[in-house]
C-alpha cells in the first residue's frame, strides 16, 4: 500500500506544477493595455493615457508580479505561494490568500451538505432501480437522473426561489449565520441550496450506483451467497452494497469539480458569499490577482480530491494497487 | 415477377433502392426499440429548426421594443406565446433567436473538442510512448482545472467575447472525449486485422485513417451527442452569470440581471429560455442513451 501511495504522490507532482503553470499563464493572457487602463481609470482627474507616467506603471507592474521575463515571474510566483504569499489584490490591496480563506468556509459547508444530499439521494433510488429493474420503480428513478443530468441548476435554482417565495411565503436568511451559534438559522439559509447544487450529482450517482449494482448481481458469489440460503436482505446489504459501491466512491470524489462550478451559481443565486461568489466578483470588477489565487487553490483542491479518492479506491479495490 | 423457389434471382434489382428500403426499414425498426430516442431526435429537430429559421417563424425581431404591453404574461394576442419582458420584447422571438446562438456556440465546442480528441487522443493510443505520456499528464492537467472557473477567468480577460470562450471550453473539454477513444485506439491497434493491414504494408496513414478511424466512429458520435448537452449547461450557465457579453440574447442570458430582478413578478421570463435549455440537455442525454444501446452495447448503463 506504501508503495502504492509513494507512487500516486509522485505522479501528482508533474500534474501540480502543470495546474500551477497554467493558472499562472491564464494571467498573462490579459493584454497589455489592460494596465494602462487600470493607470487610467485610477490615474486622477486628468485620466487618459498620455498623462501617465513611466513610474507608475511600473509599480503597477511590480505590484502585479508582471516583472521581468515569463520563467522569471513564474518562479518568483511559485516562491511566494511556497512562503503562503499569493500577492495582493488588485481592488482591494488584500491578500488575496486571506480573503480566500475568510469565505471559504461557506462554500465548504454547502459543497460537505451538497455532497452528503446527493450520495443519501443518488445511491438509495439507484439501488431500488437496480433491484426491481424494468418496472415502474426504475422507471421513475431514471427518470429522476435524467432529469438531474438535464436541469440546469441555475433552474433549479430559479424555480426553488419561485416555490418558497410564491407558494410558502419563506424569505431565505440573509448574512453570515455560523452553524455553531445558530444551527437553525444556518440550516435555513444552507438546505436548499445544497439540494439546488446536490440534484445534478445525485442524478450521475444514481446511474452509476444502478450500473454497479446490476453488474455486481450478475456475478457468481451473489448466486452462491443466495444458493446457500441466505435472505435477499443479507445478500443485499453483506454481498451486494459493499462491492457495488466502489465505484460510486470514486465518481463522488469527480463532482468535486462539478461542485466547484456549481457552487459559483448557487451562491450568486441564494446570496450566499462563498469563494464561488467571491470568484464571480473579482471576474466581474477584473481583479486577476484574486482569480489567479482562486484558480489556483480551487485546482489544488481537485488535485488533492482525487489523489484520495484513488487511494480510497485502492484500499477497496487491491487490484488496483497492482494493476 | 414469377419465379421457381429453386432458381436464383435473375437480376438483382438495382442495389441503391435495395439499400435504401433496407436503411428506411432499419431505422424504422431501431425507432420503434426505442421511442426515447426517437422522440427526442424528433423533439430537438424542431427546436433546432424553429431556431435556425427564427428570422422567417418568430413574429418579431429579437431587439423590437415595444411590441405589445411591458411584462405580459403567456397570450396569444399579438403573437407573445411566451409573454414579454420589461421593455415590451417578444419572448417567443428571443427564446428562438437566443436559441440560435446557444446551439450554434455548444455544437461549435463540441465538434472543435472532437476534432481535439481525435487528433490527440487517437494518435496517443496508436503512436504511445512518449507523446503518449505526455498527453495523459497535460490531460491530467487540464481535467483536473476547475472548468467553470476557468472560463469565467477566460471571459474576463477577453472582455466577455462569446468565441474565445467557445474556443476554452473546446480545450478543457477535449481530453475527457480524448482519453475514451486513446483507450478505445489502443484496443483497436492489437486487433488482428490491423496487424494484418501491417503486415501487407499499409503505412501508418492508411491504417489509422481505413482502419482504426472507422471503427471508432460509434463511440465518437456517442460522445459528441453526450458532449453537447454538458457544454450547453456550461455555456448556459456562464451566460446566466453575466461573465458573456448579453447584448445579443442567449438562452442563459436571458435570465440573467432581467430575468432574476422580475423574477416574482414575471416568471416567464426565466422560465421559458431555461426549459428550452432542460428540454435540449434531456433530448441530448436521451439521445446519447439511446445511441450507445444501438451503437455500442458494451457501454450500456454506462455513465
Amino acid at each position: 500500500m506504501s508503495a502504492y501511495i509513494a507512487r500516486r504522490l509522485i505522479t501528482m507532482v508533474p500534474t501540480i506544477i502543470i495546474v500551477a503553470f497554467l493558472s499562472f499563464m491564464l494571467m498573462r493572457l490579459v493584454p497589455g493595455d489592460v494596465i494602462l487602463a487600470q493607470v487610467a481609470s485610477g490615474g486622477g482627474a486628468s485620466g487618459g493615457v498620455s498623462s501617465i507616467d513611466q513610474q507608475r506603471i511600473n509599480q503597477i507592474k511590480k505590484d502585479l508580479g508582471l516583472e521581468g521575463t515569463v520563467p522569471q515571474q513564474f518562479v518568483r510566483w511559485l516562491g511566494g505561494v511556497a512562503r503562503g504569499d499569493f500577492g495582493d489584490s488588485w481592488l482591494t490591496h488584500q491578500s488575496t490568500l486571506k480573503q480566500f480563506t475568510r469565505r471559504v468556509r461557506v462554500s465548504i459547508q454547502l459543497g460537505l451538505m451538497a455532497v452528503v444530499l446527493s450520495v443519501m439521494i443518488g445511491v438509495p433510488l439507484g439501488i431500488i432501480s437496480a433491484l426491481w429493474q424494468d418496472t415502474a420503480p426504475d422507471y421513475l428513478g431514471r427518470v429522476i437522473a435524467i432529469l438531474g443530468l438535464s436541469v440546469p441548476n441555475f433552474f433549479l435554482g430559479v424555480l426553488m426561489i419561485l416555490l418558497f417565495s410564491r407558494v410558502f411565503h419563506f424569505t431565505f436568511p440573509t448574512g453570515v449565520n455560523d452553524f455553531w451559534n445558530d444551527p437553525w438559522v444556518n440550516l435555513q439559509q444552507f438546505v436548499v441550496p445544497a439540494f439546488v447544487l446536490a440534484f445534478a450529482s445525485a442524478g450521475v450517482t444514481m446511474r452509476l450506483t444502478r450500473t454497479s449494482f446490476l453488474e455486481v448481481l450478475r456475478q457468481d458469489y451473489i448466486r452462491t451467497a443466495h444458493a446457500k440460503g441466505l435472505s435477499q436482505r443479507l445478500v443485499i446489504l453483506r454481498h451486494a452494497l459493499k462491492n457495488a459501491m466502489v465505484p460510486v466512491i470514486t465518481v463522488v470524489g469527480t463532482q468535486l469539480t462539478y461542485i466547484i462550478g456549481g457552487s459559483v451559481v448557487v451562491e450568486q443565486l441564494f446570496n450566499l458569499r462563498g469563494v464561488g461568489s467571491l470568484t464571480l466578483t473579482s471576474v466581474l470588477q477584473r481583479d486577476y490577482v484574486q482569480l489567479q489565487t482562486n484558480v489556483f487553490l480551487f485546482s489544488l483542491v481537485l488535485v488533492i480530491g482525487n489523489l484520495l479518492t484513488d487511494l480510497t479506491y485502492g484500499v477497496l479495490d487491491p487490484r488496483i494497487r497492482y494493476g | 415477377m414469377a419465379q421457381s423457389p429453386l432458381a436464383l434471382p435473375a437480376v438483382e434489382q438495382p442495389s441503391s433502392v435495395v439499400r435504401g428500403q433496407r436503411w428506411g426499414r432499419r431505422a424504422l425498426r431501431l425507432a420503434g426499440k426505442k421511442p426515447l430516442g426517437t422522440i427526442s431526435l424528433i423533439v430537438l429537430t424542431v427546436i433546432t429548426v424553429f431556431c435556425v429559421l427564427a428570422p422567417i417563424v418568430a413574429p418579431y425581431a429579437w431587439d423590437d421594443l415595444f411590441t405589445g404591453p411591458k411584462l405580459a404574461g403567456p397570450t396569444r394576442e399579438g403573437s407573445h406565446y411566451f409573454g414579454t419582458d420589461q421593455t415590451g420584447r417578444d419572448l417567443y422571438s428571443r427564446v428562438l433567436y437566443g436559441g440560435r446562438i446557444t446551439l450554434a456556440t455548444s455544437f461549435t465546442a463540441t465538434a472543435g473538442a472532437m476534432v481535439v480528441a481525435i487528433l490527440l487522443g487517437v494518435l496517443s493510443g496508436y503512436v504511445l510512448g512518449l507523446y503518449d505520456l505526455m498527453f495523459q499528464r497535460v490531460s491530467d492537467g487540464v481535467q483536473a482545472l476547475p472548468g467553470l472557473v476557468i472560463l469565467m477567468v477566460v471571459a474576463a480577460v477577453f472582455r466577455q467575447n462569446r468565441w474565445a470562450v467557445v474556443a476554452a471550453l473546446t480545450i478543457l473539454a477535449a481530453p475527457g472525449a480524448g482519453r475514451v477513444l486513446r483507450a478505445q485506439a489502443l484496443v483497436l491497434r492489437n486487433q488482428p486485422y490491423v496487424e494484418a493491414a501491417r503486415v501487407v504494408g499499409a503505412s501508418h496513414m492508411r491504417i489509422l485513417l481505413r482502419h482504426i478511424l472507422p471503427n471508432l466512429a460509434p463511440l465518437m458520435i456517442i460522445l459528441f451527442t453526450v458532449a453537447i448537452g454538458s457544454n450547453m449547461l456550461v455555456l448556459t450557465a456562464l451566460a446566466f452569470l453575466g461573465v458573456i457579453d448579453p447584448s445579443t440574447p442567449d438562452w442563459g442570458s436571458m435570465l440573467n440581471t432581467a430575468g432574476q430582478q422580475y423574477l416574482v413578478v414575471a416568471p416567464w421570463m426565466a422560465i421559458f429560455p431555461d426549459a428550452a435549455i432542460s428540454l435540449s440537455v434531456l433530448g441530448f442525454n436521451l439521445l446519447g442513451d439511446a445511441l450507445r444501446d444501438v451503437l455500442d452495447p458494451r457501454l450500456r448503463g454506462s455513465t
